[in-house]
């Protein structure tokens, strides 16, 4: 059992690494991708979230055990060894196992809910910053009340309302609440760039507002959208991890990296191990994240073009 | 000047009442009241129909709302289901620990944050400046609850150089008298202090190396070298002076971080400010309580960023003469 | 001849490019003295150096990614400022070397107080308190022609008009009576008017403090005004140094001509036919890749194969004065009969 973890362990590396060196092969021929590729930390965090996703994706094959599987209840807590690679948990799991079964769940809802709050703020800002006067002033108002909000506490609110939650309701959940910044963002991109020529060029040839909007500003506001989306992805991540941690967002038994840290956290003293490694797993890729949406912001500012 | 804050403060509380009014509608909507679908409600039947009574939650919605309203401007919250005490009581008791912790962490945050992002500017692209970032970016990347985990394994459990939670030692010092009791709850501030400051502190110090580094390309720092200043001088009296204005708007988003850095780190720290009472309300489904507490949490966000923005007028110069030049200037900075 | 005041040899100021590929050789050998009390005009287009030359003298190029090459000397009174320990050099900028820049609206600190800022100097330099160093901003206010100087100095840089700005940038240099001031374009920045105000301004102090002047612009009309003696840089190097008077009158650099050529003239008639003005053609060559030979000879209406395989040495061109006062670096002075264009 224990070199079959080994072996995978080493495969999903290796398999990180080729997809890095693929990468990079590929994006050297373009100045964005050579810019991107010049920030010490991006190759790193590139890896590191090819290896989670990896091991997220091969789940079944990675784990050594099915995440529900109690090991031997009557002897929870098993330190790291060759058999279990980073312990058992107070229910006698493989943190192991569930840690890469929890890479499902934590990074699924972190992209997803990144993917709505990016639609939703891409939407808001851009008919926003396209229609302007009353649209902008009551949507913008409307943001300036979401960023108000403590965000914990409305998802807090509106979790303790919902009866047992669903995964998709927390995804949606979490995304709803996480699109005021984007659209900001994305307005202030609109605005400037509706006011360009080939956006006044596509109108007089009678473009509508959609096509306008999709054709013409939208493409050319990709950069700092995906950019925002990049570093958005980790702090949903983080936020499903607090939620999960209080015991409101995904419910046990399903593994997430933030309910591990939970059932591991009253037995920290004894057992270290389970609750350690799902937040260092938290905290190596929100850091990938970062790094690589950094990266990304540098390789994709067109101000740098001319460099 | 008097203007432009009068605008300022309009807005300001119109976000709070758009918030109260939201919550409100929406806890209300949802089955807010004390007697929640079957198997749910969290009180007996006959207390709840009583509650129900009481607090008035048979009447139409509208007047409810405007109940709550007329309540506010006396700075009620309406009555807790399960504390049995007034909702605003509940808080008064819990603010201040939070406010402590927040200002303890803000603290930890400014101080350390400002050095370092200093410290990287003046390195930068050297060893210490890469060191610095790359820890700071990984303890910026860290949950913050799983980082006072940790820090309380150390701390708490092996080293035992500081108390395991709690916000004071409950037998010695049941209240906060002596000296000696000053020092307790101190002791007993540390770990959450520095949990909630550290992850701050990472995020400051990226953002002010950055501002220090821009403001060094400024070409009246070239002058202030022209005039034989010390580099120190240079670079902490001429550059730092500038590169401290973005940092205050820095201070204004500290605040929605710090409390919901608190919530978490409340709980873990057993620490019994305003997050955990929420935390504990959720549970409890003490509606009242919790939309209390965001509206309180809210309140509070919004005077900060209002307060950054004042601050921000103090602080530069140009922006005080062209708001009070203009009568009101642009509205955030 | 006196001993000089400033001597600079062989200055060569490098700067390693964005990519890390190549060096960008700003200033190459640029060798000139000033006098005590004299004004010495640097005159080129932007991109020749004259900028790195100003700020080289006082250490202000950012290392990296520039560098100043070993065997340069800066040599002021006596002493090589290139070798000299940091708080050394400290003592002498702002104190008897100090600079003004172009930009008044940048170069001045907007969280300060103009008066803070003049004083600054005069308390690091001369230990004063910060009463009498307030005084002392008083009255290099007044020095510097800024009515209510009581008041201003009080105020702040964006409260005071492009042409106020660089008074105070003025007085600020000032404040210690500094031996030499190199001003670095002082009046570009500014509407035409502000700048013959700021020129006399500047001529007035000279007289009355007794200072030497490097006075470093594009234009010639300024240089024609204020300077004893003019240096005329092309691509990190001086191309030709003359009197001004005699510079005007017999220019020998097919460069320092066609930029006489291209200044307009109201004192002689159009210099070129059909009355236009007279342009340079072509552009300044890059600092990464100067061309081989005369740097200038892909401009050069003259050039020939010489020009282009070897690079002139600075000739003595003779004329009025000791030898030396008036030099060229073109190859012309050798074999004068070329001197008509190519069809």
């Amino acid at each position: 059992m224990s070199v079959w973890t080994w072996l995978t362990l080493g495969g999903a590396a290796v398999l990180a690494l080729a997809v890095v060196a693929e990468l990079r092969r590929r994006l050297q021929t373009s100045a964005p991708g050579r810019r991107f590729f010049r920030h010490p930390t991006a190759a790193l965090g590139l890896f590191v979230l090819a290896f989670f996703v990896t091991i997220a994706l091969a789940a079944p094959v990675v784990a050594p055990y099915p995440p529900y599987y109690q090991i031997d209840i009557g002897h929870p807590n098993r330190p790291p060894s060759a058999q279990f690679l980073l312990g058992t948990d107070p229910f006698s799991r493989d943190v192991w196992s569930r840690l890469v079964y929890g890479a499902r769940v934590s990074l699924g809802i972190g992209t997803l809910a990144m993917l709505v709050a990016a639609t939703v703020g891409t939407a808001v800002g851009a008919v926003s910053g396209y229609f302007r006067r009353w649209v902008d002033a009551t949507l913008m108002r409307l943001v300036d009340v979401g960023l108000a909000m403590p965000r914990i506490f409305v998802l807090l609110m509106a979790v303790a309302l919902w009866e047992h939650i669903a995964l998709w309701a927390l995804v949606l959940l979490i995304g709803l609440t996480g699109w005021f910044g984007t659209s900001r963002l994305v307005r202030a991109e609109v605005l400037s760039l509706r006011e360009r020529e080939f956006v006044a060029a596509a109108r007089a040839l009678g473009a509508g507002a959609g096509r306008v909007i999709f054709r013409h500003v939208l493409p050319n506001a990709a950069a700092p959208i995906i950019v925002s989306g990049a570093l958005g992805i980790g702090n949903m991540m983080l936020l499903e991890a607090g939620l999960s941690f209080l015991g409101l967002g995904v419910p046990s038994p399903a593994p997430s990296w933030g309910n591990m840290i939970a059932d591991g956290w009253h037995k920290m003293a004894v057992a270290w191990w389970s609750s350690t490694f799902p937040g260092l797993a938290i905290s190596l890729v929100v850091m990938a994240l970062n790094a690589v949406g950094d990266a990304l912001r540098d390789a994709l500012d067109p101000r740098r073009e001319a460099a | 000047m008097a203007a432009w804050l009068v605008r300022r403060l309009v807005a300001s509380i119109a976000i709070v009442f758009a918030v109260v009014t939201i919550t409100f509608f929406v806890v209300r909507l949802a089955h807010g009241t004390p007697c929640g679908p079957a198997g749910e409600r969290p009180l007996p039947p006959d207390v709840c129909e009583r509650q129900r009574v009481q607090f008035g939650y048979d009447q139409p919605l509208l007047v409810q709302y405007g109940k709550y309203l007329v309540a506010l401007r006396h700075g009620e919250l309406g009555e807790s289901f399960g504390l049995h005490r007034p909702v605003a009581d509940a808080l008064a008791d819990a603010i201040p620990n939070t406010f402590t912790l927040a200002l303890a962490a803000l603290l930890v945050d400014f101080a350390l944050g400002l050095a370092l992002g200093i410290y990287q500017a003046v390195r930068a692209g050297r060893f210490g400046d890469v060191a610095v970032g790359n820890v700071a970016l990984l303890v910026n990347s860290m949950p913050v609850f799983w980082l006072g985990l940790v820090l309380l394994l150390v701390f708490a459990q092996w080293l035992r150089w500081f108390p395991a939670g709690g916000i004071h030692n409950p037998i010695l010092c049941p209240r906060l008298l002596s000296p000696y009791c000053l020092l307790d709850f101190l002791w007993h501030l540390v770990l959450p202090a520095l949990t909630l400051g550290l992850v701050g502190a990472a995020g400051t110090a990226r953002y002010q190396r950055a501002a220090m580094l821009e403001v060094i390309r400024q070409e009246y720092v070239r002058t202030a070298r022209a005039k034989g200043l010390r580099e120190r001088r240079v670079l902490l009296v001429h550059a730092l002076r500038n590169a401290l204005l973005p940092i205050i708007t820095l201070f204004g988003l500290a605040f929605p971080f710090l409390f919901t850095g608190a919530v978490l780190i409340e709980t873990v720290f057993a620490w019994p400010g305003m997050g955990r009472l929420a935390v504990n309300a959720i549970f409890q489904r003490d509606y009242p309580v919790v939309t209390g507490a965001a509206v309180l949490t809210t309140t509070m966000v919004v005077l900060g960023n209002l307060i950054a923005d004042v601050l921000y007028a103090v602080v530069d110069p140009r922006i005080r003469v062209q708001r009070g030049g203009r009568g009101g200037g642009g509205g955030s900075v | 001849m006196t001993e000089p005041l400033l001597r600079v040899r062989d200055l060569k100021t490098y700067f390693v490019t964005e990519q890390g590929s190549g060096t960008a050789r700003a200033v190459d050998g640029v060798s000139f003295e000033v006098q005590p009390g004299e004004t010495l005009g640097i005159v080129g287009e932007s991109g020749c150096g004259k900028t790195v030359t100003s700020l080289s003298i006082l250490r202000l190029i950012p290392e990296p990614p520039g560098h100043i090459r070993p065997g340069s000397v800066i040599e002021f009174e006596g002493r090589n400022l290139l070798t000299l320990e940091p708080r050394e050099l400290r003592a002498i900028r702002g104190n008897q070397i100090a600079m003004i820049f172009q930009e008044p609206m940048t170069s001045l600190n907007p969280v300060f107080t103009v008066g803070d800022q003049i004083a600054e100097a005069a308390i690091v330099h001369q230990g004063l308190s910060r009463r009498v160093a307030r005084t002392r901003a008083i009255d290099m206010l007044r020095l510097v022609g800024i009515a209510d100087p009581e008041e201003r100095v009080d105020h702040y840089p964006h409260q005071m008009s492009g042409g106020m700005r660089q008074r105070v940038m003025i007085g600020m240099a000032l404040v210690c009576h500094p031996k030499l001031l190199i001003a670095d374009e002082p009046t570009t920045a500014l509407d035409v008017t502000i700048q013959a105000q700021i020129l006399e301004l500047l001529d007035r102090l000279q007289a009355e403090l007794g200072m030497a002047v490097m006075l470093i612009t594009h234009d010639l009309g300024v240089v024609a005004g204020s300077a004893d003696r003019v240096a005329v840089m092309y691509a990190g190097q001086v191309v030709e140094q003359a009197p001004t008077a005699a510079l005007f009158a017999r220019p020998l650099h097919p460069y320092t001509e066609g930029l006489l050529a291209s200044v307009p003239r109201l004192d002689a008639p159009p210099a070129r036919e059909h009355g236009r003005l007279h342009s340079i053609p072509g552009q300044v060559p890059a600092a990464t890749a100067w061309p081989d030979g005369c740097r200038f000879h892909p401009r050069c209406p003259y050039a020939w194969e010489r020009c282009r395989a070897e690079m002139p040495p600075l000739l003595d061109a003779g004329g009025e004065g000791e030898p030396g006062t008036h030099t060229v670096r073109c190859w012309l002075l050798t074999e004068p009969r070329r001197r008509t264009p190519h069809p």
